[in-house]
């Protein structure tokens, strides 16, 4: 019996070509996610871990980043006899200072800064001190370490992508020095290798602490390597306390889990996305495999009777089709993994190709995509042909001969009854989530998307009732008696159409919540920024970095330039509030015409000696300051007594925080040689484009920055976010491919199984063209009836996440129609080149021979 | 008598180098418009493809078909289609509806393809003759076998062809039911001077027909007008000789069944053995 099963396999090949395709395709889908979402994740990880020591030290004001010193504040710095403290202490292996900054930019044979658009630029101090878990920190990887003050390592993505090479003349921009030419000695990387888009260049410490410190001596952190049998956590105590105050000692692991977090918040979404996106991609699998296996069984019917009838039980006629099915299976999920993994890789190359590059990783094959796509491959294809296997074998001998090799008719039974109730339930915790007040609103979304997608596919064929009934007039009208076996051909098996048109429902519902989260992001921010952008000229710096303040100066000695306004950013705290915040320096008049902040009450104007401070209102309202009130502004230059003069709503473009000061109070209490944006003016009928120029010039030695003009500006912000959506469109292209091919598969085998009854339809009179549109209206049929649920359910979450979203600042709902009407049009196009092959098919089958197939 | 389609050296033949197979061998053959024509033969005597060809349903190896003045081996692909749509008709043994379609829709499918208007009248009397009236709004699988074929009938004669061509028309069918669909095809050459093909295997249908012809391996080795039982019986012996037996010993056919052979002259035939055996044989054939 079995060698008659794997014979009988064998013999099918297209046959088992196609449905090991479906699952194929299925597992691919799955394996390639998981893939990608480890690679992803791993990049981070390694990321963090390998560029922390066994125990760091940084200065608190800094914050647990690590990587950067907090603009503004000039930091305390650790000098030698503190390394030396530290050096002496038991269980210390090594003490490395660190000095660094992440406004480091290596610019290309143009002078222009070539880093990807809000990826830091690196520069520190060279140490190859080993980090956490034994892992080696920053290793050369060609030619040697920086030497000389004028001798620089770059990381090797960074080396190939400005086409540099050891032993050239590179050249930097530095956060406060201008453009600075060094040599190239090496390429180095730390840890795992990946930088996650960023740069890395690596100066001698002496180099290092001139181009952040100002030349000043010492380190703002250390890097310590424990001895192998130190407990990391016992040596951080005792580091503790060797150093002065106001410095954070922490372990690896500490310090990992902190930076983690802060990462999470902003990969949140894209691992979540990505968990859900694999969720998706099982459900699509599912339902390609359980499609498939229905088809076949049903067409093996004849075939399994005949065993039947020369004496095979109805275990053995079981059997053989699970052995058949494991076979496949085992051979569709082998390929997928393989597929899968391809996948990732283009995935990865589709978003180097977009100008996100996720750093020097490779997509591996993980347990989890191995388990997964067996689990799937096998398990989901087992008990998609055990139901119809059990019916086959079921069927008394003499009747499945007689019938023809087809599937019956299917009955819809209570299931779709299911699939409207979760619709239900899914619709109703979206409104719960958007209308009323519950705590955590984006779960109860997530969790009523889902089931509302679930309730949608089971009941796929219900809800499209409608719209295939529309079509089948609209054909019927359009192409008389073929439209109208179209569509009959459609309803047939109205499961079947149901779970292949709900997979490319499943992408497109996709596809059409990122196009309107897009959209109204977009929007919002174009808006905003336009409202809010004030002046002519927006000089700003690339990676959000601050700049040399003297960029202003010179920016208003350009001809044609009315007035400059700087506005400075750093970091303060009033006396008595605990956390600091964002401190906002610049003139009153600077701040009523150059900004579009909104005053709730006052100004910021002195009044009675006293140097006047702008509050946020929520700020004030959280802490219970209120106008009039003296407080002390706390800053590492110094204590300045306050009057609040004034309070304002947040949520202008530039990043104003919570505090606002003049200039002068913002120089008192903390480092004001670095400013975050000029806002420009230009002196009335003043050449644009000169004084663009002119500003150009100006900038020459700051690379790092770019004077836009206003309507540029908010161009290039809002680029920022197409980018990051032109990402996702790619991830979700992989679903709707992969439900493209679902279609051609499914509509491929229903062919098939149609033979006989084209054969008799061309017998009858129909000509090849006639066929050829018959098949093609129906797979156009199947393709818009997915299209058309996936975008309604898409405007359903995407309207429901962006009023979610309302706090995060997408004030707008922007539902672009015209996008919408395209996504159902090219998935009509689409229906119609799925529908080539099958199509070609059919119209190509002998009528004689057609006619005569079992 | 004017021809209706007519065959010149019609040849076909299967396979290529050892394992060609002649199906067709240099025939001749004339339909005569408004004759009721059976084409018997045993198994593999190449009467289904002669059938075939005939209704440029195949292309033969070498010959010439014409249907009236068309000369079906040079038309192309969709004209061909087209004067198979327009101007001939099928019933197929088995699998003649499509299963989506109802009754009253698989009647009208040739003209609905074609986007011509339903002539009512006539439709209203084959449905009449067949007796489908109740029938109409059903889909095939609602229906009996022999309703079935009634309605694949129907749809042959629905377009008013020069030709119907019936490929063992009652063939899957009880003896009631064949014998409803052999005197409708009766009929509808009597009342409606309809041109009609049948190939068959079972002597009972072919005993309907003006015109019997005869096929054995590949050639037409007989023909019989108005036949009598008698002639018809003794062209059986001719079609299916048993090789072991003396002259006179009882014919045993190839599949196994005894031809009726012994039964006096005028006696009825025995049909129901014939149509078991032809059910047994189907079903064995799959």
């Amino acid at each position: 019996m079995l060698q008659a099963t794997l014979k009988s396999v064998w013999a099918r090949k297209l046959r088992l070509i196609m449905s090991a395709l479906s699952i194929v395709l299925g597992v691919a889908f799955v394996a390639g996610s998981l893939m990608f979402t480890n690679m992803l994740s791993n990049s981070f990880d390694s990321l963090v871990r390998g560029a922390l020591g066994d125990v760091n030290v940084v200065a608190e004001a800094t914050g647990v980043s690590g990587f950067e010193t907090n603009p503004g504040v000039p930091p305390t710095l650790l000098g030698d006899t503190d390394i030396a403290a530290v050096r002496a202490l038991d269980g210390v292996a090594r003490v490395e200072p660190m000095v660094s900054n992440s406004s480091v930019y290596p610019l290309d044979a143009d002078g222009r800064v070539f880093a990807f658009p809000g990826a830091p630029g690196l520069g520190m101090n060279w140490q190859d001190a080993t980090s956490a878990d034994g892992v080696a920190g920053a290793r050369i990887i060609e030619g040697r370490a920086p030497e000389a003050e004028d001798e620089v390592v770059l990381d090797p993505s960074t080396v190939e992508r400005g086409g540099y090479e050891i032993g050239q003349k590179v050249d930097v921009a530095t956060p406060r020095n201008g453009v600075r030419s060094y040599t190239l000695v090496g390429t180095g990387t730390y840890g795992a290798g990946t930088t996650v888009g960023a740069s890395y260049v690596f100066f001698t410490l002496k180099e290092a602490q001139l181009i952040t410190q100002d030349g000043q001596p010492g380190a703002y952190g250390l890097w310590v390597q424990t001895t192998p049998d130190a407990d990391p956590a016992a040596v951080a105590q005792e580091v503790d306390g060797v150093l002065p105050d106001g410095f954070l000692v922490q372990t690896a692991d500490e310090m990992s889990g902190d930076i983690e977090e802060q990462l999470n918040v902003g990969l949140g979404f894209v691992n979540i996305f990505l968990l859900v996106f694999a969720g998706i991609a099982l459900l699509v699998a599912a339902l390609l495999i359980l499609n498939t296996f229905s088809i076949l069984v049903a067409q093996r019917a004849r075939e399994l009777a005949l065993f039947r009838a020369i004496g095979a039980t109805r275990r053995q006629v079981r059997t053989s089709v699970l052995v058949e099915a494991l076979f496949i299976g085992l051979v569709g999920a082998t390929l997928g993994l393989l597929l899968g993994y391809g996948l990732a890789w283009g995935i990865l190359a589709m978003m180097r190709a977009f100008g996100v590059d996720p750093g020097d990783v490779t997509p591996s094959i993980t347990w989890q995509a191995v388990v997964a796509s067996y689990a799937i491959g096998i398990l989901i294809t087992l008990i998609a042909a055990y139901l119809p296997a059990r019916r086959a074998s079921a069927t008394r001998p003499v009747e499945a001969m007689a019938s023809a090799a087809q599937s019956g008719p299917e009955k819809l039974g209570g299931l779709p009854l299911l699939g409207v109730a979760l619709i239900e339930l899914g619709v109703a915790a979206i409104v719960i989530a958007v209308w009323l007040k519950v705590p955590q609103p984006l779960v109860w979304f997530g969790l009523g998307a889902a089931v509302l997608l679930v309730g949608m596919v089971i009941a796929a064929a219900v809800v499209g009732g409608p719209l295939i009934w529309a079509f089948g007039k609209l054909f019927r009208a359009m192409f008389g008696e073929v439209g109208k076996l179209a569509q009959l051909n459609s309803v047939r098996q109205p499961r079947r159409t149901a779970a292949t048109a709900a997979t490319l429902m499943i992408g497109l519902a996709l596809v059409t919540t990122v196009a309107i989260i897009a959209a109204s992001t977009t929007t919002s921010i174009r808006e905003r920024l336009s409202e809010d952008q004030r002046g002519d000229f927006v000089i700003s710096p690339i990676g959000y970095q601050p700049f040399d303040a003297k960029v202003a100066d010179r920016a208003r000695e350009v001809d044609g330039v009315e007035t400059v306004y700087a506005g400075y950013r750093g970091a303060a705290q009033i006396q008595g509030v605990e956390a600091p915040s964002v401190l906002f320096g610049m003139t009153p008049e600077a701040l009523e015409r150059g900004t579009s902040l909104q005053l709730v009450a006052g100004a910021l104007s002195e009044n009675g000696g006293e140097a006047p401070i702008v509050l946020s209102a929520d700020y004030a309202t959280e802490h219970g300051f209120t106008l009039g009130q003296i407080i002390d502004l706390v800053g590492p230059l110094g204590t300045v007594p306050v009057l609040v003069t004034g309070l304002h709503n947040e949520g202008a473009a530039m990043p104003i925080g919570d505090l606002v000061v003049t200039p002068e109070t913002f120089a008192a209490v903390t480092d004001a040689s670095m400013v975050q944006q000029l806002v420009v003016f230009t002196a009335d009928g003043a050449d644009p484009a000169a004084v663009k120029a002119g500003l150009e010039a100006a900038t020459k030695d700051t690379p790092t920055v770019v004077v836009n003009d206003v309507q540029e500006f908010v161009q290039s912000r809002v680029a920022q976010f197409d980018q990051i959506f032109s990402t996702l469109y790619a991830l979700l292209a992989l679903a709707v491919v992969i439900s493209v091919l679902g279609i051609v598969n499914t509509l491929g085998l229903s062919v098939m199984e149609r033979t006989r009854e084209v054969g008799l339809l061309r017998a009858v009179g129909m000509t090849r063209p006639q066929v050829r549109r018959m098949v093609t209206l129906e797979a156009v049929m199947v393709a818009v009836l997915g299209a058309v649920l996936g975008v309604v359910l898409g405007i359903v979450f995407g309207a429901a996440l962006v009023s979610l979203l309302r706090e995060q600042g997408i004030d707008r709902l922007v539902i672009p129609w015209v996008q919408l009407l395209i996504f159902v049009v090219v998935a009509a196009v689409v229906g119609v080149l799925a529908a080539i092959a099958p199509a070609r098919r059919a119209s190509r089958q002998p009528v004689l021979e057609s006619i005569a197939t079992d | 008598m004017t021809i209706a389609a007519r065959a010149e050296g019609l040849t076909k033949t299967y396979g290529t180098g050892d394992a060609v197979v002649t199906a067709l061998d240099s025939v001749d053959f004339e339909i005569h418009a408004g004759e009721f024509t059976a084409i018997m033969g045993p198994s593999g005597s190449g009467k289904s493809t002669l059938m075939h060809l005939m209704a440029a349903l195949d292309s033969p190896t070498s010959g010439d078909v014409w249907i009236g003045d068309t000369a079906v081996g040079t038309l192309a692909d969709t004209p061909l289609t087209e004067l198979r749509r327009d101007r001939i008709g099928f019933i197929f043994q088995a699998f003649n509806l499509v299963p989506t379609l109802s009754a009253r829709e698989n009647i009208v499918l040739p003209l609905s393809i074609a986007g011509k208007k339903v002539d009512e009248e006539w439709f209203d009397r084959i449905v009449e003759v067949l007796g489908l009236g109740d029938r109409l709004t059903h889909k095939p699988t609602q229906l009996s076998g022999g309703q079935q074929q009634r309605v694949a009938c129907a749809r042959a004669l629905m377009n008013r062809p020069d030709i119907v061509f019936g490929d063992e028309p009652t063939g899957n069918l009880d003896s009631a039911a064949a014998t409803e669909v052999l005197g409708f095809l009766r009929r509808s050459v009597d009342e409606f001077g309809q041109t009609v093909v049948m190939v068959t295997h079972d002597a009972h249908a072919a005993s309907y027909a003006d015109r019997i012809v005869f096929l054995r391996d590949g050639r037409i080795i007989h023909e019989l007008r108005d036949a009598t039982q008698d002639e018809l019986l003794s062209a059986m012996y001719m079609l299916y000789p048993r090789q072991d037996l003396a002259e006179d010993g009882p014919v045993v056919y190839r599949d196994g069944g005894t031809a009726p052979t012994r039964g006096p002259v005028g006696e009825e035939l025995p049909e129901e053995s014939t149509i078991e055996r032809s059910i047994a044989r189907r079903a064995l054939l799959g």
